[in-house]
């Protein structure tokens, strides 16, 4: 005798709720926590960082926060320029390399290393370290950059979001999102002597200037490789579970191509070196940031959209309890994440996704924090499935008036709780993050926004280096073609279904398509990298 | 039938072949159109070869005409059908009553078939396969039957990424290979048991719309295929012969020698030569439905008729040249190309304007309703009637509705009829590309029309300006053809719809200089504003001249000069790298630097102000750009001197589509003041993106300070 098939209610990827505007920050995040499988092999101990440099500076228990700014800039916190000069001076000296100006050159380094896209948040606008090098990553944090109080493990989520993906794909367990980051990122720095030096000064001036042992790091000089101790670590990264793998199991049922299954590709392919070597490196780091992005915003959105389809299905009497969820796999693996309406034929106020947005994850939290509160939690008990919720609320006419009252009124606000940490989170990760208006003469610095905003309207149009990598990621090689069709499956597979002639306006707007009125879905696209060749 | 009715029965094929009309999709078994224009490049060749090889008994000819909907394809179909009933082929599907199949059978006497003609690809097949056309190319090949295919590129790509090669027959393998060597034009991998592919070089010659390839098979016939790019040239560009390289296919090579494809610059002699246009495709299509129509005109129209000024003047050869010189122009501004289906539609606009109002009515019905307004003006006293009334008549003039000009500026006076306007629909893919060329965008001020200088944007807005104030003035119009055409015999161009028009606007805005004012102030300057574009687009019309003439004129130097020579013209080649790569002048030595920035995401040229320092990497010195042209397309490639012997990859820095647009953008960079105008703003800035892509093989960085350039 078969079981009967079980698919959980909720898609838990991801342990607790973060928000942080940053995007450096999760990649940063992400190579700190590298692991194998879903087992934690080693991580660092919490950094307090601020800027670029790096500095060690533990909490201690009963004794106040420490934050060092390790930003290279002769602050009285901070990194003194002289000794960081120094520094570069000499590691750049012992690989043979001469530095003519090295106060100019120490300086350019640090200027460099600082993202030049300001990031509005409430406080204030923020800029981090843009992750080039492994150390120039691990040295800053949410603590550091944004002054939070608890540091929030946005490589988790990251992993997570990976390891579904892989296993939608049905691919054997591998080192995770993050090893393969460091690993991409440090094959990247054996051939480049330059920022290997950079690399080396940033602990060297650390370790002396600041007078801290840098022991998380080790750097092995003669091969140019970064070792990450592992007698640290203190953080685990839970494996997919039982419960977890429920909801896994069903969308790969369904064939479907979710957003999980987009990420591990393309993360799969950026970290490869056949990749990793051609794009220009700041530029890989920025398309890493912008997958990260685009993984996250659309992660949480399925998240809320996986409950609130549950619960619609669970209240709809046609659908018995042996399809609900192969049927709820399947709407969620076909059906958008959120309307893109075509730019053609509607006005900017048709465009606007905030309401949706808004309806989405209102609706979705209150959802869930219906099925934790009782009397939903005790008529559940451990068995948090799609099927025990359809079993409980056919049995129950008050639970049925419940659940069909919260779909349809929910009672959470975006202003707090659940619902406004799941907003502000899909709203950074998506949205133009500078803040810019997009009908201000001011262009926006982020270029890897898929949404912007003008006054209080959310519309989706993608900077052309979204769409740019979008592009290049559907093409098998990273100088190679590929056709509008696939770059259209592409964003279906984000979660986003624009019209044939969305894409085609994006692309010609990007240059990396021209024209052809009969081609269709075949319209030849250009990857990003590629050098035409017409005939 | 009355003279009346049968006029209206004219001009009701043109409306059928307007937006949504009967005659927009043709067939083997439809109407065929009133007038033809010229076969295609290569077109009416590849036909005489695929009905040639009907009778040869070595191999199997197969016949694919490729393009968008609308270049004349299933009329070719037509005349397929027609020669195959000539020689006493039958349809096999002359029994059914739908006009539009997807498949033809043609059976001989004994109820054999021998040849198959799919009109439509992209119909889906009655079995319902996902690979319609690959499993009927395949049936051809395995039963050695000839087949005419017309198809688009997109049906290419769907068919064959729905195609699964692992659960396919031999022969639809080898009929998916023809079809991906021809989207491709590349040589496939072919398994030597299913024959031997070989596809002719099309290098050799880029503007060349034929594509051919064939596949030798043991034992059996030799399989020969032919593509023709319908949509390759400009049907608005004199017409090129291409003969099938019939040597390629193993026999005699004929005279395959054809004159090459050209760009012409705006304004130039042959654009105003009646006689050029009618060596075009489009050109001679307009010509022979404009004197079809316009002989009935006089006759049964009434004086102020606007349909009847189309006509009128689109019989005079500035009108006739202007309108389509003014398309190609917005071909090349949009980098697109027009089919037939939208050269009627644009027909369609300059004959019979803007119908919009009237859609759905019968062309006895529009002539009628558009006539009885024209002589109901004759008796109105009110001039702010007469003046709306000749506004809303002005939509139906040519240069109006050509660039889908609408009476927006009067929306505050009468909302509901624009909205009841906008309602009706969208604004098709012709108005989309002449709205680009509109050519009020622009205010050049001078061009050369036969080596003579000619005021024309600026110079007419100046003039009908001048006309506004002087109350001597007895005509704007008039004022504005003379300081754009210099002589007064120009004035013909004026016809008598257009000079009421004038005489209306002029007498409401004289009087309303008075204490009692006609039209309040918002509703006057829109009147002004109106008028001013109206007058412009009518002017630009009878000198061919569009939005973008400064560019395109560019482009087509630069086209012509890399056809010749593969490369930019100097000019244009500094400019391109000045822009996308510029120099930065070393302080100490004085050298030009080309350096980019090195960890930044978008790449600024490289300026550093006292006090600063940034990291660049530097670019070879020795750039080359080869240029490269197909149809109208031009592409830069930029190359490292140093390693030009080696492939693109490894010395390709990158490559830039040439356009209309990037040159703009480039002269608005190169700070040449006469190429800026108010539309400069809106172009995204492209190139340089390009720049920030360039993978150069990273080996040194710089240090970048305002003292200068130092190695690292």
């Amino acid at each position: 005798m078969t079981s009967k098939p079980q698919t959980h209610l909720l898609v838990p990827p991801f342990t607790s709720l973060y928000n942080s505007p940053i995007p450096e920050l999760w990649l940063a995040a992400l190579l700190r926590r590298p692991i194998i499988g879903d087992t934690p092999i080693y991580d660092l101990r919490p950094l307090v960082y601020e800027m670029v440099g790096v500095v060690k500076d533990v909490k201690i228990k009963g004794e106040p926060r420490a934050t060092r700014q390790t930003r290279a800039d002769g602050g009285q916190n901070g990194l003194p320029m002289q000794a960081w000069c120094d520094e570069v001076r000499s590691q750049f000296v012992q690989r043979g390399i001469e530095v003519p100006q090295p106060e100019a050159f120490a300086a350019a380094i640090a200027d460099e290393l600082l993202t030049r896209t300001e990031t509005s948040t409430p406080r204030r606008p923020v800029k981090a370290a843009i992750p080039v090098t492994p150390i120039t990553a691990v040295m800053q944090n949410q603590n550091g950059v944004l002054g939070a109080a608890n540091e929030n493990d946005y490589g988790d989520a990251v992993e997570r979001i990976y390891a579904i993906g892989r296993h939608l794909s049905g691919d054997p367990r591998d080192d995770g999102a993050g090893r393969r980051l460091q690993d991409a990122l440090v094959a990247r720095m054996a051939v480049d002597s330059r920022m290997r030096a950079v690399d080396a000064a940033q602990i060297a001036a650390l370790s002396s200037a600041l007078g801290v042992a840098v022991t998380d790091v080790q750097y092995d000089q003669s091969v140019g490789q970064v070792h990450f101790n592992d007698s640290t670590a203190s953080r685990s990264f839970a494996p997919l579970d039982h419960d977890q793998l429920l909801v896994v199991e069903e969308l790969g049922r369904s064939g479907g191509s979710t957003c999980f299954v987009w990420f591990y590709e393309s993360w799969k392919k950026l970290t490869d070196p056949t990749w990793s070597r051609v794009v220009p490196h700041r530029r890989w780091i920025d398309w890493l940031v912008a997958v990260t992005r685009l993984a996250i915003g659309s992660a949480y959105l399925f998240r809320e959209q996986w409950v609130i389809r549950a619960s619609r299905l669970v209240l709809d009497n046609s659908v018995n309890e042996l399809e609900i969820g192969a049927r709820l796999a399947s709407e969620c693996a076909t059906q958008p994440l959120i309307q893109w309406v075509d730019r053609s034929q509607n006005s900017l106020a048709q465009r606007d996704v905030y309401p949706e947005l808004r309806s989405v994850i209102r609706t979705g939290e209150s959802l869930r924090q219906l099925f934790r509160d009782e009397p939903f939690n005790s008529a559940l008990g451990s068995e948090i499935t799609v099927e025990r919720l359809q079993h409980v609320v056919r049995q129950d006419q008050k639970l049925s008036e419940e659940l069909l009252k919260t779909c349809t009124s929910p009672k959470l606000d975006l202003r707090n709780g659940a619902a406004k940490t799941v907003y502000y989170t899909v709203r950074d990760a998506l949205v133009d993050r500078t803040g810019t208006e997009a009908m201000t003469s001011r262009s926006s610095e982020d270029f890897y926004a898929l949404m912007h905003t003008h006054k209080n309207i959310t519309f989706i149009d993608p900077s052309s280096e979204v769409v740019a990598l979008l592009a290049t990621l559907a093409c098998y090689e990273p100088n190679g073609t590929t056709s509008l069709g696939d770059v259209r499956r592409q964003f279906q597979k984000v979660g986003l279904q624009p019209s044939q002639t969305e894409v085609r306006f994006l692309l010609e707007r990007a240059g990396l398509c021209r024209a052809e009125a009969d081609a269709s879905l075949g319209v030849t696209v250009s990857s990003a990298l590629r050098v035409e060749t017409l005939l | 039938m009355s003279l009346r009715d049968q006029y209206s029965n004219e001009l009701s094929k043109l409306m059928a072949f307007g937006p949504g009309g009967a005659f927009v999709a043709d067939a083997p078994k439809a109407q065929p159109p009133p007038v033809n224009g010229l076969p295609v490049g290569g077109v009416s060749e590849a036909v005489a070869w695929f009905l040639e090889g009907l009778r040869d008994n070595l191999t199997v000819r197969i016949l694919f005409l490729v393009g968008a909907p609308g270049n004349g394809k299933s009329f070719w179909s037509r005349e397929v059908a027609k020669r195959a009933v000539g020689v006493g082929l039958i349809d096999g599907s002359q029994d059914r009553r739908d006009i539009q199949m997807r498949k033809h059978q043609f059976l001989d006497t004994n109820n054999q078939c021998q040849f198959e003609l799919v009109n439509d690809a992209t119909m889906p097949s009655i079995s319902g396969d996902s690979t319609p056309t690959i499993n009927d190319l395949a049936t051809a090949i395995q039963n050695d039957r000839p087949m005419l295919v017309n198809i688009n590129r997109g049906v290419f790509y769907e068919e064959l990424v729905g195609f699964k090669s692992d659960l396919a027959e031999p022969d639809q393998i080898l009929a998916a290979t023809i079809m991906e060597s021809l989207r491709s034009g590349k040589n496939p991998e072919l398994s030597p048991a299913l024959g031997r592919l070989t596809i002719r070089d099309s290098e050799t010659n880029p503007h060349e719309p034929l594509r051919a390839l064939r596949i030798d098979r043991i034992d059996r016939k030799s399989i020969l295929v032919l593509a023709v790019q319908m949509d390759l040239h400009s049907i608005l560009a004199a017409c090129s012969k291409y003969k099938p390289d019939v040597g390629f296919f193993g026999t005699p090579v004929s005279d395959s020698a054809a004159p090459g494809y050209r760009l012409l610059q705006p304004f130039s002699a042959e654009f105003r030569d009646r006689q050029y246009w009618r060596q075009t495709p489009a050109g001679l299509m307009f010509d022979l439905e404009i004197q079809r129509l316009a002989i009935g005109a006089t006759t049964e129209l009434s004086d102020l008729n606007p349909i009847r000024s189309n006509l009128e003047l689109l019989t005079q050869t500035e009108f006739y040249c202007g309108a389509l010189a003014s398309l190609r122009n917005a071909e090349i501004v949009s980098s697109r190309h027009f089919a037939f289906r939208h050269m009627w539609t644009a027909t369609f606009y300059l004959i019979l304007g803007d119908l919009r109002q009237l859609q759905g009515a019968s062309a006895r019905e529009v002539l009628e309703a558009v006539d009885a307004r024209a002589s109901r003006l004759m008796s109105e006293e009110d001039p702010i009637q007469r003046l709306w009334e000749m506004v809303d008549l002005a939509q139906l003039r040519s240069h109006q509705a050509l660039y889908g000009a609408n009476w927006s500026h009067s929306l505050a006076e009468n909302p509901i009829r624009q909205k009841q306007l906008d309602s009706v629909g969208i604004l098709g893919s012709v108005r989309d590309v002449m709205k680009m060329a509109d050519p009020v965008i622009d205010n050049y001020k001078l061009v050369q029309i036969a080596d003579q200088p000619v005021e024309w944007g600026q110079g007419v807005r100046n003039a009908f300006l001048n006309a506004l104030t002087d109350t001597d003035a007895s005509s704007i119009v008039e004022s504005a053809f003379r300081a754009c055409h210099g002589h007064e015999s120009e004035l013909r161009l004026v016809s008598p719809f257009d000079r009421e028009l004038d005489r209306c606007v002029l007498a409401v805005l004289r009087a309303d200089q008075g204490e009692s004012p006609l039209l309040s102030r918002d509703v006057r300057d829109a009147l002004i504003a109106w008028y001013g574009d109206y007058v412009t687009r009518m002017i630009a019309l009878s000198i061919g001249a569009t939005a973008w003439s400064r560019e395109i004129d560019e482009f087509v130097r630069t086209w012509r000069h890399a056809t010749n020579n593969e490369e930019l013209p100097d000019k244009m080649f500094e400019k391109l790298l000045s822009y996308v790569l510029p120099c930065f002048e070393d302080a100490v030595s004085g050298n030009q630097r080309r350096l980019v920035t090195l960890l930044r995401s978008r790449t600024e040229p490289i300026r550093v102000l006292e006090g600063e320092q940034m990291l660049a990497y530097e670019l070879p010195r020795q750039l080359l750009i080869r240029a490269r042209v197909r149809g109208d397309r031009l592409v830069a490639e930029l190359f490292d001197a140093n390693q030009r012997h080696q492939s693109a990859v490894t010395a390709g820095l990158f490559s830039v589509e040439i356009d209309a647009r990037i040159i703009r953008e480039l002269n608005v960079h190169a700070h040449s003041s006469d190429s800026c105008s108010d539309v400069s703003d809106s172009i995204r800035p492209l190139v340089e993106r390009y720049r920030a892509l360039s993978t150069t093989k990273l080996q040194q960085w710089r240090l970048v300070t305002r003292n200068g350039v130092e190695t690292i």
